[in-house]
């Protein structure tokens, strides 16, 4: 059985549907309180729908934003790409990303590094914006 | 018996029979080749030093001679030109082929070696003369643009070299496209007259496990007019042709990207679409024609969907049965 859980974005279309086993990896790679940690663990386990309230929710930001850097230091990543940019300008300028006042170039297709970056950060933005809005982000439990 | 009766001629006979392994090959040749050598070389002492010093040279130097597909271009070369060429590629059957195949490649040669700066280059930074050949391939004779760019900034040729060893050219549909193959990367490039399009990086690579990756949009050649219905499959199948054996898994990476064919990736779209009507991941996957197509080359085990970031990318991976 597949067992995930889709969060819709304030607009109400679909940002995630993460797979239960990649959910539970992910938190459990975050450098956050492991009480928090084991308490969004068991949420997810007990394939039911389940929320992140708002302060939770601040607690994870500085751990995404650490996630973020990490990344971005690491020996592999290719900050700016400026060859690929050059050469394939329509593939390798499309995804800058401002982290910090630096203008990093991503491209998640071909790289993991990137991909994970993106990732990280598209979960910090949809999060902020709940938090913005006072609202708890919502996992609803599902499988197939 | 024949009598040779120009000053020149004699001169350049008597001082290459002085030595006694040249002899024995030039008197075995048929007459009108052993002079169209000793004319081309002529007395010159860095020439004669270079024979003599390798004597294998001067069969490989009939060898072009007498190809037609490649003696025209052979003999424009300078007779120490003609070594530098025969030192460096001269000796290999498979580089001779692609010589013959592609004779613009000594006009290339010949066109760099004129640019001190630019075949150091060339020599420094490839593993091997097979990849220099193939950069001569690349950046023909006629490649003008490519040659400014490169005479401007030669420390670009960095980055031509030492990635791809070997370069096989296909036709499809009215055009032709070039593969250059690496150990872990395939490019595929669309060719024009005299150089290549590029659009877009159009590649597979193979990631540690031997899982299979690809980055294929043929968007920016069909707005150029090129029929690239079904390119993109004919990709896929020449780069299972050269790695099947090394493939265990094939992974897609589908990102929500309006620079593709119809606005956004057919993956992403055939994906979400289905996703979104029926809340089943295996029955959306099993919708596409990436799954389709790779169902039908023994991958139909799907291992792995990471949509943790739907909105903008959706990652599959397969593998065998």
């Amino acid at each position: 059985m597949n067992k995930y859980y889709i969060v819709y974005n304030l607009s109400n279309k679909i940002a995630s549907a993460a797979g239960h086993n990649l959910l539970i990896k992910f938190f459990n790679e975050l450098e956050i309180l492991s009480s928090l940690k084991e308490s969004i663990s068991q949420r997810i386990n007990n394939n039911s729908d389940f929320e992140i309230n708002v302060s939770e929710l601040q607690e994870i930001v500085p751990a995404l934003s650490e996630k973020i850097n990490n990344l971005l230091s690491a020996p592999d990543f290719n900050p700016f790409k400026e060859r690929e940019r050059e050469e394939y300008p329509a593939a390798y300028n499309k995804f800058p990303f401002i982290w910090n006042g630096v203008t990093y170039y991503l491209y998640p297709k071909d790289n993991d590094i990137d991909s994970e970056i993106n990732r990280t950060n598209g979960y910090l933005k949809l999060i902020q914006e709940f938090i913005n809005q006072n609202k708890p982000l919502k996992y609803i439990y599902k499988s197939s | 018996m024949t009598v040779v009766t120009n000053e020149q001629r004699v001169n350049t006979i008597t001082k290459y029979y002085a030595e006694y392994r040249i002899k024995q090959t030039l008197s075995i040749w048929k007459s009108e080749e052993r002079w169209a050598f000793l004319d081309k070389v002529k007395i010159e002492e860095t020439t004669f030093n270079a024979y003599k010093t390798k004597p294998v040279l001067i069969n490989s130097w009939k060898t072009h001679y007498i190809e037609p597909n490649v003696a025209n271009n052979f003999n424009l070369l300078t007779s120490q030109r003609q070594i530098e060429w025969l030192e460096g590629y001269g000796n290999s059957d498979e580089l001779f082929l692609r010589t013959k195949n592609n004779p613009d490649t000594i006009l290339s040669f010949n066109k760099y070696s004129d640019e001190p700066e630019l075949i150091s280059k060339i020599k420094n930074y490839s593993n091997n003369s097979k990849e220099e050949i193939i950069f001569f391939e690349r950046y023909g004779s006629k490649n003008e643009e490519w040659f400014q760019i490169f005479k401007h900034n030669p420390s670009k040729i960095v980055f031509e070299l030492g990635l791809y060893n070997d370069r096989i050219i296909k036709v499809f549909n009215s055009f032709r496209y070039e593969m250059l193959i690496g150990n872990n990367q395939i490019a595929y490039n669309v060719l024009t007259e005299n150089s290549f399009i590029m659009s877009w990086p159009n590649k597979a690579w193979k990631k540690p496990g031997g899982i299979l990756s690809f980055d294929f949009n043929t968007s920016g050649l069909k707005s150029m007019d090129y029929n690239v219905k079904n390119l993109g499959k004919k990709w896929v199948d020449d780069t299972f042709e050269i790695w099947e054996p090394q493939i265990n898994k094939v992974e897609a990476k589908w990102t929500f990207d309006t620079e593709y064919p119809d606005g956004v990736s057919k993956g992403y779209l055939e994906y979400t679409n289905k996703f979104e009507e029926t809340y089943n991941k295996m029955e959306a996957l099993k919708s596409t024609s990436f799954y389709q197509l790779m169902r039908a080359k023994g991958f139909n085990v799907i291992e792995d969907i990471n949509d943790f970031n739907y909105d903008f990318e959706i990652i599959v991976v397969l593998k065998r049965n």
